[in-house]
């Protein structure tokens, strides 16, 4: 049970039509499940996430390991671990070189927000002007950590497992993040309904699986991401990334993007 | 003298750094009496000068979220410091005491009244809401969080006896009337149903 009590405090209506929004969104998490499958062939089986971390983690993910860790920073919707699907491998390479691919742990019974479509961004819009603080949270030199706080709250009032958003970061040349793609910010939840924080437990069986030869830095003022090596001066090799990356994660093997 | 001195380096690099967190969660959960003393140990008042109250801030979450206790020596300097710093640490202070697992345990146990309580999260509470200047600000706060604790706060800012009160008993009033809440609600903030 959730320890906060904001949802009771909306308008009637807009609470009502958030949680009709949230219930509309199990076929777009559900293709997503399927779209990410270990075996493509077996529609019960596990699906896959991928997340990057620095080159001084890869050590801790060829070995066992306590899984993926929950961030806390001002990420895009707050607290959470932030991965994409297998499906699109590359897409959050800018965040390091290390690709972590593991399975989702029960996915079929998450409650999902798929920010995606805009209808759904315009509900939490109208979600967020409805907060006593929000006018001091925009106006203050301190938005940028107030609004992803608020973003917490509006997770925990309506007990949002996964947002499932586009990109708002990419590499500078486009060849390895995509608008088109989707991120996921997943919830661990405390016993009272709370954020958590630590290692995950939407993970298991998280290996080093990609690795990429390319390093990304945050251009100052980290508005963009840089690729430091573009050795082929183009894109990597996507096509068969996806079947490369399951078929490595299988076989317990490490599948190389070359710059 | 708690582990402050010698974690002060780790926490403040965890404080900034993503990466760091992580590695200071590993090497408090390799090392139980480690993690005992920083989650659940004392604090000295001779020690807040190790961290600065952005630090304490992200520390005390820290302790929070890993099942520790609220320090009442960090509360106590938070509430001191941040009553002239910026609007979005007493933002955060407040979710600290109002989001405290232990608070709204002994918070939700009295719903319908205010007394004595041991809990540190609730002391730290009532001392906040009969000091701080701007009672308003406080019970927008309270409002923003929701929870068994924060009703607790606003129910010693409408128990006040002097105008504090009746400026937020008249903000909680119209906020109940627009937005149609049920009696319930109001009447956990110590207002007529």
């Amino acid at each position: 049970m959730a320890v906060g009590m904001g949802a009771a405090l909306l308008p009637r209506a807009l609470s009502t039509n958030i949680r009709g929004a949230i219930e509309d969104c199990r076929p777009a998490w559900s293709q997503f499940v399927s779209d990410n499958l270990e075996d493509r062939g077996s529609p019960a089986g596990p699906s896959l996430a991928v997340k990057y971390v620095p080159s001084r983690f890869a050590a801790t993910y060829r070995s066992p390991n306590p899984g993926l860790f929950i961030g806390s920073s001002n990420f895009t919707w707050g607290r959470g671990v932030y991965v994409t699907g297998v499906q699109e491998p590359l897409s959050t390479a800018i965040y390091g070189r290390i690709g972590i691919v593991a399975r989702i742990n029960d996915p079929a019974n998450w409650t999902c927000f798929d920010a995606r479509d805009p209808a759904n961004e315009a509900l939490y819009l109208q979600w967020l002007h409805a907060q006593v603080d929000y006018p001091e949270a925009v106006l203050t030199v301190h938005s940028d950590h107030w609004l992803h706080q608020l973003r917490n709250l509006f997770r925990e009032q309506f007990q949002i497992d996964v947002v499932l958003f586009h990109p708002d970061e990419a590499d500078l040349p486009g060849w390895y993040t995509r608008p088109i793609d989707t991120w996921l910010a997943v919830s661990d939840w405390t016993s009272t309904g709370l954020l958590s924080s630590g290692y995950s437990g939407r993970f298991s069986d998280a290996r080093l699986t990609i690795l990429i030869e390319d390093e990304f830095v945050a251009d100052k003022p980290a508005l963009t991401r840089s690729p430091q090596l573009a050795v082929s001066g183009k894109a990597p090799a996507s096509a068969t990334l996806p079947a490369d990356a399951r078929t490595a994660y299988a076989r317990g093997d490490v599948c190389r993007v070359e710059s | 003298m708690s582990l402050i001195p010698v974690a002060a380096a780790f926490i403040r690099q965890a404080a900034d750094d993503e990466n760091y967190a992580q590695n200071l969660h590993d090497a408090v959960h390799e090392n139980p009496p480690a993690l005992h003393g920083l989650i659940d140990g004392p604090v000295d008042e001779t020690e807040l000068g190790w961290l600065s109250p952005s630090e304490w801030l992200w520390f005390a979450r820290w302790r929070q979220d890993l099942g520790g206790t609220l320090d009442p020596q960090i509360l106590s300097h938070l509430d001191l410091v941040l009553a002239t710093a910026s609007r979005a640490s007493r933002f955060e202070f407040r979710g600290l005491i109002m989001r405290d697992p232990g608070a709204n345990l002994a918070a939700a146990g009295a719903i319908s009244r205010l007394g004595q309580y041991e809990d540190v999260g609730l002391q730290a509470a009532e001392r906040h809401a009969r000091n701080f200047p701007d009672s308003l600000e406080v019970a927008r706060d309270a409002v923003q969080y929701a929870t068994p604790a924060a009703w607790f706060t606003i129910r010693v800012l409408t128990s006040l006896d002097d105008r504090r009160a009746r400026q937020v008993r008249g903000w909680l009033e119209r906020i109940a009337a627009q937005r149609q809440l049920d009696p319930e609600v109001t009447g956990l903030w110590g207002l007529q149903s």
